[in-house]
């Protein structure tokens, strides 16, 4: 069986010390995903585990996320893209209704089919390697994964990354198998109130933030700012995420046309790349700026491969979901980039920040009372000093790598006893 | 056991302190889960005030775990200014980090006193007959707990989407928090506990406990009762509970006599040895038309007694129809009377649904697992999570 990736996490002298605990990563995620960048930073936290990791990632995604792991690809990930597409052509081309429940029966025999063949795979993976445990990476998928932990007679541990969208399958089976849920957050964690899964078997560990990255880039702030027509008067509040409805930017919008009423330093910078399917509210955020008579107070940076350094020329990094977000990373990356935060009253970002001590809480779609949050904020650099530092005293202690993934080792100490 | 005196300075322990709120004496369901989470809260972590309405079963029970309870008598009608006063004055005075109140009562008042002095509230429903069709105010209470709660609990995922359906409030901070219960140390099956419930041995004795109200629909086990015994005369019945509705007991010992069953059905009255019964019980059944939880359901599998419930809110959040249990339709005493008739005619059945349903209860639906649900609510409101 051919492996993917070989980089083995060796001590440099062979020195002998407790044995490390083997982990299987199942990481069945697909392109830049937050599953993936999450983990990829434990890893480099994980002091006791050697680490194994089956993805449906790319192959030249695997050696920059999966540091020190030995990597294996699912092999059937492909079949589903064609399998996709010969689905798309039936439909085109094979009107009949029997015709199309033949082609379905076959595509879920073939479905049936990869999922035994993975199934396999990951016990051999699991006896060659002498896995003790495995760690679904993106949420109780997939299924064979969870089957061959039963088979194999070795824990599993699901990391929730979300919530969950279905309230059938409250009893379902499979969770019986899992024996830890990690959610991200107490939020995600409350909302598996209604499973089988009890609470005394769901441990919270938030996603950690990469510190030293913030660190090594703060120096660009002064750079940022020239670049983005950002002047040492400004006061910078941004908001960072793809652009789609429910993130808020359209409600960010408004609330700072609010405020530059009576702040008129006051400067609104959107971080982030539309997508094709949000391209009508793209233009609504466009024109409600357009039309303002604010114009040349937002700055509209579009896709930005990397944008920590952006982070640093804020004053204030601003998180306006409108729907609960089950972590919000750019709550704990604006406290580590030493800002206050501005946030939605729900989903992560409720537990994340205190308020009134490392940021301000509004509730969600309160376009009135984020304005109010900015206006306050625009006018007290001391008390957005201060709350700076205190928000980036949180993220030392609580979102760093190292902490975060000793919080990982000692859920994998707890199941394996 | 005393609990520690309010901190004086804020900030200096990571210890927060949790004000508990209640309107119901008790005994009852809703009392039960609320002293056990008072009690039951991690030490280290929480510190408990709890509070009753008056002295009676709710005062001792956290009398007797170790709490020192405040009476806060609450007025129904309008607006009881001298509770919501005292409230305020306890959050002030013992330095409050949180309130959770229980029921629809506490839960408007504290969510006002949340808007006065703004620590945060959780609020926790535990039944359907919380909220009744004609309730004053409705929308205003509404109003007040969507602005003023961080969270506001349900007892089961059914009873959550009932309230979303039938009042204005907001999904999104909504959560589900199934109780749990744990048995007393000393319940082991009593021999001649049988015999005082009316069997003898041989007999298939199939048991209710409940207070005698409407919602428990006791009527339908009546009627289920006389099918049962035209198919077998082994059978013997018992309802366990006090009589909180002097009419319904009447028109249920009439029904009762009227169907030629006094020999065959006894009403217990109230019993403070629940555990105890159960593990006489050969089957135990669930005939409500409206619950929000069952307590009384996890106890008989926690007892290792199969069950027969309807799908009238918790029974179908608790079981799984032939797995751990039988479920069947509500108002329906045909179904019933199959459902229990289906366990005296296979024993193997029988054994199979209790060791399945003592398994489910001992994993899920513990006071512990409960009570981690409850802290969790409470990190994610104050963000203390470790």
């Amino acid at each position: 069986m051919t492996l993917e990736w070989h980089a083995p996490d060796r001590a440099g002298d062979g020195a002998p010390g407790p044995r490390k605990i083997r982990v299987l990563y199942v990481d069945y995620s697909v392109g830049f995903g937050g599953a993936t960048q999450s983990i990829s930073l434990v890893f480099r936290g994980l002091e006791g585990v050697e680490k194994f990791v089956l993805t449906s990632q790319e192959p030249r995604i695997i050696p920059l996320w999966y540091p020190g792991a030995t990597v294996y690809r699912f092999r059937t990930v492909v079949n589903y893209r064609s399998l996709g597409r010969v689905k798309a052509w039936a439909r085109r081309v094979v009107r009949l209704g029997l015709a199309q429940v033949i082609v379905q029966k076959m595509v879920a025999a073939l479905d049936i089919l990869a999922g035994s063949y993975e199934l396999l795979r990951i016990l051999r993976i699991v006896r060659r390697h002498r896995i003790d445990l495995i760690h679904l990476n993106n949420g109780f998928t997939p299924p064979e994964a969870m089957l061959a932990a039963r088979v194999a007679g070795i824990p599993c541990i699901v990391h929730l990354r979300g919530f969950p969208g279905w309230r059938k399958a409250a009893h379902s089976s499979s969770y019986r198998r899992v024996a830890r849920t990690i959610a991200i957050s107490n939020a995600v964690a409350t909302s598996l109130g209604f499973t089988s899964i009890a609470p005394t078997r769901i441990t919270t560990i938030y996603n950690a933030v990469d510190l030293d990255r913030f660190e090594e880039v703060a120096g660009r702030r002064d750079s940022e700012r020239i670049k983005w027509g950002i002047g040492p008067d400004d006061v910078a509040m941004g908001i960072f995420g793809r652009v789609v409805a429910w993130k808020g930017q359209l409600e960010f919008v408004r609330a700072a046309l609010e405020a530059m009423r009576t702040e008129p330093h006051l400067k609104a910078v959107i971080v982030g790349d539309e997508s094709d399917a949000a391209r009508d509210y793209f233009d609504e955020i466009k024109r409600t700026i357009a039309d303002s008579g604010f114009a040349h107070r937002f700055v509209l940076t579009g896709y930005q491969p990397d944008v920590t350094a952006l982070y640093h020329a804020m004053d204030v990094v601003v998180h306006a979901s409108i729907e609960p977000e089950p972590f919000g990373r750019v709550v704990p990356e604006g406290m580590a980039a030493r800002h206050a935060v501005i946030a939605s009253d729900s989903g992560g970002p409720r537990e994340v920040i205190t308020p009134g001590v490392d940021g301000l809480l509004v509730p969600p779609r309160d376009v009135g009372a984020m304005a109010e949050a900015m206006v306050a904020l625009a006018r007290d650099p001391e008390r957005r000093r201060a709350m700076g530092e205190q928000g980036y005293a949180k993220a030392v202690e609580r979102f760093g790598i190292r902490h975060i993934a000793q919080e990982v080792e000692r859920v994998y100490g707890e199941i394996l006893g | 056991m005393a609990q520690a005196a309010a901190p004086t300075v804020r900030g200096l322990t990571s210890v927060r302190t949790v004000l508990h709120l209640i309107d119901l004496p008790g005994p009852g369901g809703a009392e039960t889960i609320y002293v056990a989470v008072a009690a039951g809260l991690d030490r280290s972590r929480f510190r408990s005030v709890a509070a009753a309405p008056d002295r009676g079963w709710t005062f001792d029970a956290l009398r007797a775990a170790g709490l020192d309870p405040i009476v806060t008598p609450i007025k129904r009608g309008p607006l009881d200014w001298r509770y919501l006063r005292q409230i305020v004055g306890l959050v002030r005075r013992e330095r409050v980090d949180l309130v959770h109140a229980h029921l629809l009562g506490p839960s408007v008042y504290a969510g006002m006193a949340g808007l006065l002095t703004g620590v945060p509230i959780v609020a926790t429903f535990h039944g359907h007959v919380d909220v009744s069709a004609g309730e004053r105010l409705l929308r205003l209470k509404t109003a007040i707990l969507n602005r003023a709660c961080s969270r506001i609990t349900f007892v089961s995922e059914a009873l959550r989407v009932e309230f979303l359906r039938r009042t204005a409030l907001r999904a999104q901070r909504t959560a589900v928090v199934v109780n749990g219960i744990d048995d007393p140390a000393d319940a082991v099956p009593e021999p001649h506990l049988r015999g005082v419930l009316g069997a003898q041995p041989g007999q298939f004795l199939v048991g209710a406990v409940g207070h005698i109200r409407p919602p428990k629909a006791y009527d339908v086990f009546l009627r289920a009762a006389a099918l049962l015994l035209e198919r077998s005369p082994s059978y013997r019945f018992v309802i366990v509970g006090q009589v909180e509705r002097k009419d319904v007991y009447d028109d249920l010992v009439g029904l009762r006599d009227s169907l030629g069953l006094r020999d065959r059905v006894l009403f217990a009255g109230r019993r403070d040895d629940v555990p105890q019964v159960l593990r006489a019980f050969d089957a135990y059944v669930v005939s409500s038309t409206s619950e929000g939880f069952s307590l009384s359901t996890v106890q008989a599998m926690r007892a290792g007694i199969p069950v027969v419930a309807t799908r009238c809110g918790g029974p179908e959040t608790i079981l799984e129809d032939g797995t751990t249990g039988i479920l069947v339709a509500c108002s329906d005493p045909h179904a019933l009377a199959d459902g229990v008739d289906r366990l005296r005619r296979d024993p193997a059945l029988r054994a199979r649904l209790a060791n399945a349903a003592r398994a489910a209860a001992d994993g899920r639906y513990t006071a512990a697992a409960m009570v981690a649900g409850y802290e969790r609510v409470y990190d994610e409101t104050l963000g203390t999570a470790r």
